[in-house]
């Protein structure tokens, strides 16, 4: 007897849609081909401050495509055409839109090899380890260092080399299936950022990382100089193959040391994943500790990067959940159970996705007027906000509050959401 | 920053007072905000009758650094303690990895020991703190605000003395030649230098941390309504007692008035006075 895909189909539907509201088109995806719409979009979208973002990156892109040397000039058209295409066509669109902040930043951090020696800033050799030894009393990430042996490598090796690529897609998966509808393209845009800002600081601030001290000393670092494998090299060697080592060696960034993107996006995973799961939370610290200790026991990472990487998450992680992120509904099991999203902490920055989406369909906004009610706000992680906020918007707070909501809100991103939803019914 | 709680003076007749929110006490709900020209004026006022000063020390305090309801001037003050928090649980999960010395038979001193026993102690600590931090407790975050006050002091005597080590062998180390041009290296003074001016903004930024811990834990104690003498249990009665009765100035408004000029043998006695 064959799998024939009509059975998974409904394997798939009585695990993941048994208690979809029968009416909620709220988590179905645009599976629309026609580049009209997304044109149409783009002509009725009413341009603010915040689409500053796509400047930005569109700058960005531009220096790429000239700094980047490697790919011929036809290679380099025919991505940009290719991208400009998936942004165009709507099936494709809803989840190149959100990628953008990620695909700036991996085109970036391959460019960083190409950019000549004489336009970047001077690379700083002792300014981590003084800053390690003074704040946390001594150099950790020797302490750590120091003793080896093939179980620790692999048990460093785990998070750090496997954990590490993986995570971004398994999370992914996760928030898409099983959190509210439009967490993803959330986690996405934030994670691009946050890897964005880090790798911008990197390049404005290059330090050389632990192994530059054990090979060359403090002696003062050359653009020159390649990368290193560090630790890796050992778990190369564990495993017979040479790919570490290889990658490493050919690394596009060689002095960017500061801030440590292996802990930036371990903790910005771990604080969605522990925000749509709050029962895994103390595992997803574990995970944190454990790829922390595995970066230093590499030698690919002082514990001030660490810091700094976690620093920028959680700040970008608290921007976000603030402002953006739709708040999980705990009774709801998977993605089609939403009937309603409400996005961020604060009551007045709150959207009712449902009034919002289905207001072009007439049919929709009455039905959605009746159900809205069924959102319960109380099973959510932002009722004791909602209860802060109410508490103190008794007086002055209240205009201000929704002053600095109406400025903070990213409309782009409400009407993406907007035109996504309210074009497929 | 504080466009809303302007404090206004009011000039009725003869008699000159100063105090109360813009625009609460109206029938409006809006707050208005005031002109820039009601400031100079007001400030004026000020001038020509010191005495305001003496009498209402208000003015002072819409100087002060502890901030009242954004932190950093933009974030809101629940948001930044958070933050706070976590980023003093993420410092001190150094601890952690400094003891492991112990099993990787790296050689420490005294006192990298210590700093590293004092941080693995604080960060259940900080734990706890961000559990209270976000539902809002009034007296934990109140008793977090006077640790951390405490751990910034400890973290600055640490600071010193293991900068003062540390420099004393940053020059020693002998630079080896690499390359063939070292030229796109920062050279050592400057490196020194960028440490120094690197540490000592670390060093600012927590002493603004605990002030806005502090105006944090002020926000929540005028909100929950809680004063020295009104805590309940006893030991939470005593600690509540200890906490605000510091700087009753601080925590309320002409709280100072209570209590003042009388000898106390016994917290209780105090408590009961107060």
């Amino acid at each position: 007897m064959l799998l024939p895909t009509t059975y998974l189909r409904r394997k798939f539907r009585t695990f993941f849609m048994s208690d979809v509201p029968p009416s909620s088109t709220l988590a179905r995806l645009d599976r629309s081909w026609n580049v009209k719409k997304t044109l149409k979009r783009v002509q009725r979208h009413k341009w603010n401050l915040y689409d500053v973002q796509y400047l930005l990156a569109f700058t960005i892109a531009c220096f790429v495509f000239f700094v980047v040397t490697e790919p011929g000039v036809f290679v380099k058209l025919a991505i940009a055409a290719l991208f400009t295409l998936a942004l165009l066509v709507p099936i494709t669109s809803q989840f190149f839109f959100p990628f953008i902040p990620i695909g700036t930043w991996l085109i970036l951090f391959y460019s960083c090899r190409f950019i000549p020696a004489d336009w970047r800033p001077s690379i700083s050799v002792r300014v981590l380890p003084s800053l390690e030894t003074i704040l946390y009393g001594g150099n950790l990430s020797n302490v750590l260092a120091a003793h080896n042996n093939s179980v620790l490598d692999v048990l460093a090796w785990i998070p750090y080399g496997l954990i590490h690529f993986g995570a971004p897609f398994v999370c992914s998966a996760i928030m898409f299936l099983f959190a509210a509808p439009g967490t993803l393209p959330v986690f996405a845009r934030s994670f691009g950022y946050m890897n964005l800002i880090g790798v911008s600081i990197q390049l404005f601030f290059p330090t050389s990382p632990p192994w530059y001290e054990n090979l060359y000393g403090l002696a003062p670092a050359t653009y020159d100089i390649r990368g290193s494998p560090g630790g890796l090299a050992r778990v190369d060697g564990i495993l017979g193959l040479d790919l570490y080592t290889s990658s490493f060696t050919a690394s596009p960034m060689v002095f960017g040391a500061f801030p440590s993107l292996h802990s930036g996006c371990a903790v910005i995973e771990v604080l969605f994943m522990a925000y749509v799961f709050p029962r895994l939370t103390p595992f997803l610290l574990g995970y944190v500790l454990w790829i922390w200790w595995s970066t230093m026991y590499l030698t690919h990472h002082y514990f001030i990067d660490l810091i700094g990487g976690a620093i920028l998450s959680a700040t970008v992680f608290y921007i976000v959940s603030r402002n953006l992120l739709p708040a999980v509904q705990m009774d709801k099991a998977s993605r089609w159970a939403y009937d309603s999203v409400d996005m961020g902490l604060r009551p007045s920055t709150k959207v009712r996705l449902t009034k919002e989406f289905y207001v072009e369909d007439e049919e929709w906004a009455i039905s959605s007027s009746v159900e809205s009610g069924n959102a319960s706000p109380t099973d959510s992680p932002s009722s004791e906000w909602e209860i802060e906020t109410l508490a103190d918007n008794d007086e002055s707070k209240a205009p201000l509050v929704s002053n600095t909501a109406s400025k903070l809100q990213l409309p782009r991103y409400n009407e993406s959401y907007n035109e996504k939803f309210s074009e497929k019914v | 920053m504080m466009q809303h709680d302007v404090r206004c003076i009011i000039v009725s007749g003869p008699s000159i007072c100063i105090g109360g929110r813009a625009g609460t006490r109206g029938s409006s709900p809006q707050p208005r905000r005031e002109p820039a020209a009601k400031y100079l004026s007001s400030i004026i006022i000020c001038l020509h009758h010191p005495e305001v000063f003496l009498v209402h020390p208000l003015p002072i305090e819409m100087l002060s650094i502890v901030p009242r309801q954004y932190f950093l001037g933009f974030i809101p003050l629940a948001a930044g303690a958070e933050l706070i928090t976590v980023f003093g649980v993420v410092n001190k999960a150094s601890g952690i990895y400094g003891l492991l010395s112990i099993f990787t038979g790296h050689p420490i001193t005294a006192a990298q020991l210590i700093l590293n026993i004092v941080s693995l102690l604080l960060l259940p600590v900080f734990l706890y703190a961000l559990h209270n931090v976000r539902r809002q407790n009034a007296l934990p975050v109140v008793a977090f605000s006077y640790i951390y006050f405490v751990d910034m002091f400890a973290n600055l005597a640490f600071t010193i003395y293991f900068s003062v080590i540390w420099f004393r062998v940053f020059d020693v180390t002998e630079a080896t030649e690499v390359g063939k041009d070292t030229s796109s290296s920062l050279d050592t003074a400057s490196e020194r230098g960028l440490s120094i001016t690197i540490i000592v903004l670390v060093l600012l930024f927590k002493v603004y941390f605990c002030f806005a811990l502090f105006g944090y834990a002020r926000m929540l104690v005028r909100k929950a309504g809680l004063r020295a003498d009104n805590g309940e249990g006893k030991f939470t009665k005593q600690l509540q007692f200890i906490m605000l009765a510091i700087a009753p100035s601080f925590w309320h408004r002409g709280g100072r008035r209570a209590g003042k000029g009388r000898m106390v043998n016994t917290l209780e006695e105090g408590i009961e006075m107060y």
